[in-house]
């Protein structure tokens, strides 16, 4: 038996760099769902019982088309979920969940955050720092899994708030010592 | 939990139905036109139907899900009990998603197993199946386990599955695994030939209004509701409930098999902090599957009744689980089941309890150990014609069983090594061990080898110690075969050796191939007794004995492309070959089992997204001749065109058995079998 399963490696191609796949922003468009069931928004911040949960995205867009197909498929709660990719002069206060990627410069990113300050909007970011510079929630990769750290102050801030299962999970991650930063 | 739900949403059978199909589309429609201002008009592509959707998933897995992966990353739990994927398990899995199950037009669950390479399906009746895996098929299948939710459906009496009364909300379904070879060493001692898990999606993803019915033909009419909603942040529920009616089988002389079934339950599941989860769910059942029986009468010596068979149970499970951190948890977890069955020669009552525990921690730096017991407890009570059939009376069955399982990685991402054993004792033949060695071997992220041998033992069932069925066989003399039990009757025993090869060959390509030997000692062979003949009737007795052995051997290939984003085809090919060895003065009919199981199976799907709102869907199935029974090889196609007009609606048109009008399958023991004819129906499914 041995035998024959070393006859069978040794004829196996050797792949050195053999390419792998990566999933880091369909990962985080996952979370980004789960983020927007397991928020709190103020019920001024939407129109009416069914208006739109929209999840806005400044910069490139590096989730491909998958906020697109989660906001086919998905609702939080009674809501549909509205996808926009907004341009550098589209009011970002429209949005529920405001993601700022890696890919936009950080005088954009302070801008961004100061015009959505106070308003119900959650800021999610993925660059280190970004909650210290007013962000809510930031995501960051550790140990090939995506994590995120999150601020109830700033949510606070900006009158959202997070409900318990994401509150848990970070509080297990900085147990573990996966989360640092601690929140007073 | 509350289960009062769902008497309401059940249909009500008879002149209604088909109008009622009619209802479903209309209603849904306007629904779907009140609801297409916010869907936005979106025109985005499909996503590849390859591409996992992490949208599915809720936090706790979203935190494990590794960035960079290697390709082949198909999530599996059967093999070891514990998540793993496909590419790392030392095992021949496969894996029918929900997805698959939706696009196949598969009705029930063992239609959807006809997907699954290696797994021999046969239907012998509108409600009736023959199936197995890695041969030895018989409506009475002893050598698979079968689970639901953790929940174990073979029954004791025969060591198989009534798979009349297995149902899901298919599309509640998260994933089928299926394993073909022995999986004894962490499942127990049914899991001979393969094991079968059927896993439905937790609460928190199945939240909204679920609406879905249809008929047709022979899937005469369905319809299904389910309500998934949230009780404070921490609990999701959902509730079911479930009504079909199938049409009857081909047969020439017409016989009534139709089936009907309700059923009605729910799952809740609770996390009161962080690492703790509840798991609550239930189920009822009741319905009726008409049947011709062939029975001994004085008279003629054998007549026919038309029989419908009443079919009633329920269970209850609670699971109880706790994460201590990435690398340890552990899981509690009890059950009740109750069936009951009745037809004209047959009343049965069995209550099962069930209580099982794992337990998962690093023992060290390379060492993963998961171990467990548990503790089965089954009741029966039977009620039958003695002239016919007798169980004798009823019986408790106790079953202890212990596994403990350690993967040793000899090098990070290169080299693994799975040790392990299952301990059991059990009421006929006491104490068995079945030990077995896997070892996994990962070149290169995209490729693994794997290979295992291990043994498992078949225990003896009820009817192997206690029974006595008379077959009607011959007019003159009046001639009966009387098969009866055996108390010296001990396990049934194998040694499997397997290899497997599988290998993601570009971002688009996978394939995956698996050999197998089992040497098999102490199988059942039927030896005559001296006849008894109370004049004018002749009665040939025959108990089961060890006294056979026997090997397969086979091959299973399965092959899956994605040639554009919009389109996927996978094909499975399985190769069997039984050879069995009764020893001199068996009967004859012993090595039959050579004949019941196709040599040769083929699968092919072809699944197409004509357009984002748009699918068409292709299935051709072969299966070889079936020598002992006479039941010829037969080729046969499904086809499915599916519409999303919006977002919370899907329309489907199937047809399945294409190719012929009426197609014999397998043949009937104790009750007269019907073809499987051709069938078309079409499916409204309304989600919000």
């Amino acid at each position: 038996m041995m035998g024959l399963l070393l006859a069978l490696a040794s004829r196996a191609p050797a792949q050195e760099d053999a390419p792998l796949i990566n999933r880091e922003y369909p990962i985080k468009a996952g979370y980004l769902y789960q983020i927007a069931k397991y928020t709190n928004w103020p019920d001024s911040a939407f129109a009416n019982r069914d208006a739109s949960l929209v999840i806005g995205v400044i910069g490139n867009n590096p989730f491909g088309e998958r906020l697109d197909e989660i906001a086919r498929r998905k609702r939080v709660g009674r809501r549909p979920i509205q996808i926009r990719y907004l341009r550098p002069m589209d009011d970002p206060t429209t949005c529920h969940i405001l993601f700022v990627g890696r890919s936009v410069r950080p005088d954009a990113r302070a801008a961004a955050i100061k015009a959505v300050r106070g308003r119900p909007v959650l800021l999610v970011g993925e660059t280190t720092d970004f909650i210290r510079q007013g962000g809510t929630l930031s995501f960051f990769v550790s140990k090939n899994k995506v994590r995120f750290d999150l601020s109830q102050e700033q949510a606070q801030r900006q009158g959202v708030k997070f409900k318990s299962p994401l509150l848990d999970l970070r509080a297990r991650w900085q147990k573990a010592g996966i989360v640092t930063r601690s929140e007073r | 939990m509350d289960r009062e739900v769902t008497k309401s949403t059940v249909v009500a059978g008879g002149a209604d139905r088909s109008r009622l199909g009619a209802w479903i589309v209309v209603a849904a429609l306007c629904l779907c036109t009140a609801s297409m201002d916010d869907a936005d008009a979106q025109d985005s592509e499909p996503v590849a139907a390859s591409e996992e959707k992490f949208e599915d998933l809720d936090l706790e897995q979203l935190s494990k899900v590794d960035v960079v992966v290697p390709a082949l990353d198909v999530v599996v739990s059967t093999v070891s009990r514990q998540e793993s994927t496909v590419g790392k398990s030392p095992a021949a899995v496969f894996v029918i998603t929900g997805d698959m199950i939706r696009r196949s037009g598969a009705r029930s669950i063992p239609e959807a197993l006809r997907m699954a390479p290696g797994v021999q399906v046969a239907r012998i009746d509108a409600s009736k199946w023959a199936i197995s895996i890695r041969g030895f098929n018989s409506r009475f299948a002893n050598k698979l386990l079968v689970q639901i939710d953790g929940r174990t459906v073979y029954t004791p009496l025969f060591g198989g599955v009534y798979w009349n009364v297995q149902d899901v909300v298919l599309e509640d379904v998260e994933r089928i695994e299926v394993i073909r070879g022995p999986g004894a060493t962490v499942w127990g001692a049914n899991a001979v030939n393969g094991v079968i898990n059927i896993i439905t999606k937790k609460a928190a993803d199945t939240q909204g209004v679920l609406i879905s019915g249809g008929g047709g033909n022979e899937e005469r009419g369905f319809a299904t509701v389910r309500y998934g909603g949230q009780l404070g942040a921490d609990t999701h529920y959902r509730i079911y409930g479930k009504y079909f009616d199938r049409d009857r089988g081909f047969s020439t002389t017409g016989i009534s098999d139709d089936w009907r079934m309700r059923r009605f339950g729910g799952r809740l599941d609770w996390q009161p902090t962080c690492c703790d989860t509840l798991t609550l769910q239930g189920d009822y059942y009741n319905g009726f599957a008409g049947q011709q029986a062939v029975i001994p009468d004085a008279m003629s010596i054998s007549r026919t009744v038309d029989d419908d068979v009443h079919l009633v149970g329920g269970n209850v499970l609670l699971r109880w689980t706790r994460e201590i951190s990435d690398e340890s948890d552990w899981a509690l977890q009890f059950y009740y089941d109750r069936t009951e069955r009745r037809d004209t020669v047959q009343g049965e009552n069995r209550d099962t309890y069930d209580i099982d525990f794992q337990h998962r921690l690093p023992a060290g730096p390379c060492h993963d150990l998961i171990w467990g017991w548990g503790y089965r407890w089954s009741r029966d009570v039977f009620n039958t014609d003695p002239l016919t059939l007798d169980f004798g009376p009823g019986r408790t069955l106790d079953l202890f069983s212990a596994f403990v399982q350690d993967e040793i990685t000899l090098r990070e991402d290169l080299l693994y090594l799975t040790l392990g054993a299952k301990f059991e004792n059990n009421d006929f033949t006491g104490f068995e061990v079945q030990p077995s060695i896997r070892v996994l071997w990962t070149p290169t992220p995209q490729q693994s080898v794997w290979a295992a041998v291990s043994r498992a033992v078949r225990t003896p069932s009820r009817v192997d110690h206690r029974f006595s069925n008379n077959f009607p066989i011959s007019l003159m003399p009046p001639t009966y075969l009387r098969i009866l039990g055996n108390p010296a009757f001990e396990s049934e025993e194998l040694i499997a050796y397997e290899l497997g090869y599988r290998e993601q060959t570009t971002d688009d390509f996978s394939w995956d191939v698996a050999l197998f030997y089992p040497d098999y000692d102490k199988l059942t062979a039927y030896l005559p007794q001296t006849p008894i003949s109370p004049p004018p009737v002749l009665i040939l007795p025959q108990i089961p004995t060890n006294r056979m052995t026997g090997e397969t051997y086979g091959v299973e290939l399965t092959a899956a492309w994605q040639l554009t984003p919009c389109w996927r085809v996978s094909a499975a090919y399985s190769f069997l070959q039984i050879q069995l060895h009764a020893e001199a003065g068996t009967g004859a009919g012993s090595e039959d089992g050579e004949g019941k199981s196709p040599h040769n199976q083929v699968y092919f799907q072809s699944s197409w997204d004509l357009a984002h709102d748009m699918e068409f869907d292709l299935m051709v199935r072969y299966v070889d001749e079936l020598s002992a029974i006479s039941v010829p090889s037969y080729l046969t196609m499904d086809l499915r065109w599916g519409w999303r007009p919006c977002r919370d609606l899907e329309v489907a048109i199937v047809g399945q058995n294409l190719l012929d009008s009426h197609q014999l399958e397998f043949t009937g023991t104790d009750t007269i079998g019907t073809e499987v004819q051709r069938g078309v129906y079409g499916i409204v499914t309304w989600q919000y």
